[in-house]
């Protein structure tokens, strides 16, 4: 177990940064990061003509490194405490770093907090990850010490100063993973068991791993050998002795994995009629079937599929055809039926289509104008104009009349308009087709449309 | 039935041109776009060595009935002639254009290479001899030579009758050419509606099997050039080859490259399995990440080998019982 503490001491400064981390960031940092500074630490010093010993070239580096873990520290004390408003008193400031920022770096929780209300937190880590991979046992210990954990008192006092505290920050290590002190740490040689039976041909290895956070894992890979004996001729044999060549030059025997490997095992089912017939079923016909259960109806032809997919959606040219296909003609009849069959059913229907409307209107004869079956249209763009709405129309029949409401003053389109046709079912096949079809950017909206008030 | 679990070899960078098993089956020779020729043992996979040389895209491989010499045909014009035992390059021939198909003479005497139409050449066709002897002492200039009028040579091979080779062209023609007296002999002109991408003798050269953009393939009476079966697929295909030792032929192809990633479906990668006699498909396998380019079939018929736009070679051994089904049952023909 490595246990360390920090000790932090208070005042206020500010640090100017512009760095970013992340948890297993910050373990790579440790690993590279110091090779590659300790090399462009010594390439300066060099430069600027100062002496370079051992002790010089570490402490220049610990600078370094401290405030490149500084500028990291305010980021990511910036980026956790977001959107959380001041934090009271240093107390606050610290629990944030020991929970939700010692988590964001470390991936676990500080272990334990103490102080001494005086300014001085002592933090207990029992498992500090940047750490792990240190050991005891390699010669002067303490010093490399102090470069691996430079950066991480940096960090540190990085996040202490984005919430304007000046910080001090020192360490004490109780005890370093190695060999003497537990065996789980200290990076355990995985164990291969190789089992062979002189009886079968199945060759079983079990690989028995601990990870570092103490599971144990069993992994068991069973291989069957088959030997293939094969009779080949002569030139045959002899040129499975030739030596390689090329880029294979001088690579031992055998396939190598860089090159040869063996796919997933591949199934070839030989039998007489036309694959095409069973061909997978497409992305579509997938997609449909996962959504058979969903209730899905288009906008504009009311078939099971999205508006988007629709087949008739590209033009209104369409919309012929699409009424042919989409409803037969039983459908069509049966629709002009419910205008005398609803009363019994109890469904509503409008009162123009009631029974008694037509008999109780203006008499034979012709028809006056709110006679003919009118529909009333919403949701029209303003640009649309008496012409465009007739072309849409009269796809479905003949349309008496086309009616825009207008502002008086400006002429310009409210938005409504309405549509008489001389046909009730012309006019029942438009409401089914062109209620929510999208027209102009809008999603046009008909119903029936209510007879003026006598 | 299964196969058994494919080898997959991984040697090339960029997709595959072609690939050929040599006559005893235990070597296959690949090659790609990224100039290189790769030897491989057919058993397990293993990579014999490497053939560098080439400075542009190798179209073609072919190696004589002994496995002694190999040659390759590439886009920086150059004809190469290899020992396949060392991976030396013996001699260089330079053609003002690329090479797209060379192939041994049925009596390793001769080499025919195939060169493309570009830069105001004309698309010929050159009979090499090859002195083996001495095999760096080589004539420079090919014995034979001639531009064949029309659309391009894009296949050709010779055919167990001297002084005869078989022609497929970029306009889906077919031809017979008698390259002693420069002049064609037979023709099919409506063999394919589409460039011809690929041509495989059968074992005996009696009939032979191409392959066309037009998706559709097709086995040709080698004498009269005249249709014995149609293939008819649903996507282009770039290879077909003969299965010996059963009643199959194998088809490989795909969307073309180009347009894999602008249509939406599955591109229909995988090797599909013929019946030679009745004409309808039998199987498939699949693998493939991309279209087929190269299909070889071990000349025993034990194994074939696919190779793709995905820069993958995937070599199948068959197993026993693919050799034992009878998917026609009492139907299937009696195998020689």
């Amino acid at each position: 177990m490595s246990k360390s503490s920090l000790n932090l001491n208070r005042n206020s400064f500010n640090l100017e940064s512009s760095a970013e981390v992340d948890g297993i960031v910050n373990e790579l940092l440790n690993i590279e990061l110091i090779n590659a500074l300790r090399w462009s630490t010594e390439v300066q010093m060099r430069r600027e003509e100062r002496e370079i010993t051992q002790d010089s070239l570490d402490d220049e580096l610990i600078s370094k490194l401290k405030k490149l873990g500084g500028s990291i520290g305010v980021r990511v004390a910036e980026r956790i405490s977001q959107g959380r408003g001041s934090l009271g008193n240093d107390l606050e400031v610290i629990k944030l770093l020991c929970k939700e920022i010692w988590t964001h770096l470390y991936g676990k929780q500080l272990d334990n907090l103490r102080t001494n209300h005086k300014g001085t937190y002592v933090l207990y880590d029992n498992l500090y990850k940047p750490l792990l991979n240190v050991s005891s046992s390699e010669a002067n210990a303490a010093r490399r010490l102090d470069i691996y954990l430079s950066t991480q008192v940096g960090i540190i006092q990085g996040c202490l100063s984005a919430f304007q505290l000046d910080s001090q920050v020192t360490y004490d290590i109780n005890s370093l993973p190695g060999y003497d002190v537990d065996e789980t740490i200290a990076a355990p040689e995985p164990e291969i068991k190789t089992i062979t039976s002189p009886d079968s041909d199945v060759i079983t290895s079990i690989e028995v791993r601990t990870l570092p956070d103490g599971k144990r894992v069993q992994v068991t890979r069973k291989f069957k050998k088959v030997l293939k004996k094969s009779n080949v001729n002569h030139s045959v044999a002899e040129r499975k002795n030739w030596p390689k060549f090329g880029l294979e030059k001088g690579k031992p025997p055998g396939p190598d994995r860089a090159t040869t490997t063996v796919g997933e095992n591949v199934v070839l089912k030989l039998s007489a009629g036309n694959k095409a017939a069973v061909d997978e079923p497409s992305e579509e016909q997938l997609m449909k079937e996962r959504l058979k259960s969903k209730k899905i109806v288009c906008r504009l032809c009311k078939g099971d599929h999205f508006t988007t997919k629709c087949p008739y959606k590209s033009t209104l040219g369409d919309l012929d055809s699409a009424q042919d296909s989409t409803q037969t003609p039983d459908e069509s009849n049966a629709n002009q039926g419910t205008a005398t069959a609803a009363s019994t059913t109890g469904k509503y229907i409008p009162p123009s289509q009631r029974a008694g409307a037509r008999a109780s209107g203006a008499g034979p004869g012709a028809p006056s104008r709110d006679e003919y079956p009118t529909l009333r249209v919403t949701n029209v763009s303003e640009d649309t104009h008496e012409d465009d709405l007739k072309e849409l129309f009269k796809r479905f029949g003949r349309v008496q009349r086309v009616f825009i409401g207008r502002d008086r003053e400006t002429r310009a389109s409210k938005g409504f308009a309405f549509v008489s046709f001389e046909m009730r079912s012309d006019a029942e096949k438009a409401l089914e087709k062109v209620n929510g079809m999208g027209y102009d950017n809008l999603i046009l909206s008909v119903q029936w449309s209510q007879p003026r008030e006598k | 039935m299964d196969l058994q679990r494919p080898i997959l070899l991984q040697g090339h960078e960029r997709s595959l041109t072609q690939i050929i098993y040599n006559k005893d089956g235990d070597l296959i020779f690949s090659v790609s776009k990224d100039h290189r020729i790769n030897v491989w043992y057919s058993h397990n996979g293993e990579r014999l060595g490497t053939y560098e040389g080439h400075k542009g895209t190798v179209w073609t491989v072919s190696v004589d009935k002994k496995s002694e010499f190999l040659v390759s045909g590439s886009a920086d014009n150059a004809l190469k002639l290899w020992s396949v035992k060392t991976g030396a390059c013996l001699y260089t021939w330079e053609f003002p254009t690329a090479i797209k198909r060379v192939q041994w003479s049925n009596d390793d005497s001769k080499i025919l290479a195939v060169t493309e139409e570009r830069m105001g050449y004309k698309g010929a066709l050159r009979i090499i001899e090859i002195n083996k002897e001495q095999p760096t002492q080589q004539a420079a200039e090919p014995k034979h030579f001639f531009e064949p009028a029309g659309s391009k040579v894009t296949v050709a091979a010779f055919t167990a009758i001297p002084n005869e080779i078989v022609t497929a062209h970029e306009s889906g023609k077919i031809a017979k050419f008698n390259y002693e007296e420069k002049k064609q002999i037979g023709e099919n002109e409506e063999a394919h509606q589409d460039s011809i991408m690929d041509l495989q003798l059968s074992p005996d050269q009696s009939y032979f099997i191409t392959s066309s953009k037009d998706k559709i393939s097709r086995l040709f009476d080698t004498k009269t050039l005249d249709v014995i079966k149609t293939f008819s697929t649903d996507s282009p295909l770039n290879s077909a080859s003969i299965a010996p030792g059963s009643h199959y032929i194998i088809l490989g192809g795909g969307q073309e490259a180009m347009n894999v990633t602008t249509s939406g479906r599955s591109g229909n990668f995988e090797c599909r399995f013929w019946h030679k006699v009745f004409a309808e498909e039998v199987g498939r396998v699949k693998g493939h990440f991309g279209p087929i380019n190269t299909i070889a079939v071990h000349p025993q018929g034990k194994a074939f080998a696919s190779g793709g736009e995905d820069g993958y070679v995937r070599v199948h051994w068959f197993d026993d019982s693919y050799f034992r089904t009878k998917v026609y049952g009492e139907l299937e023909p009696v195998l020689d």
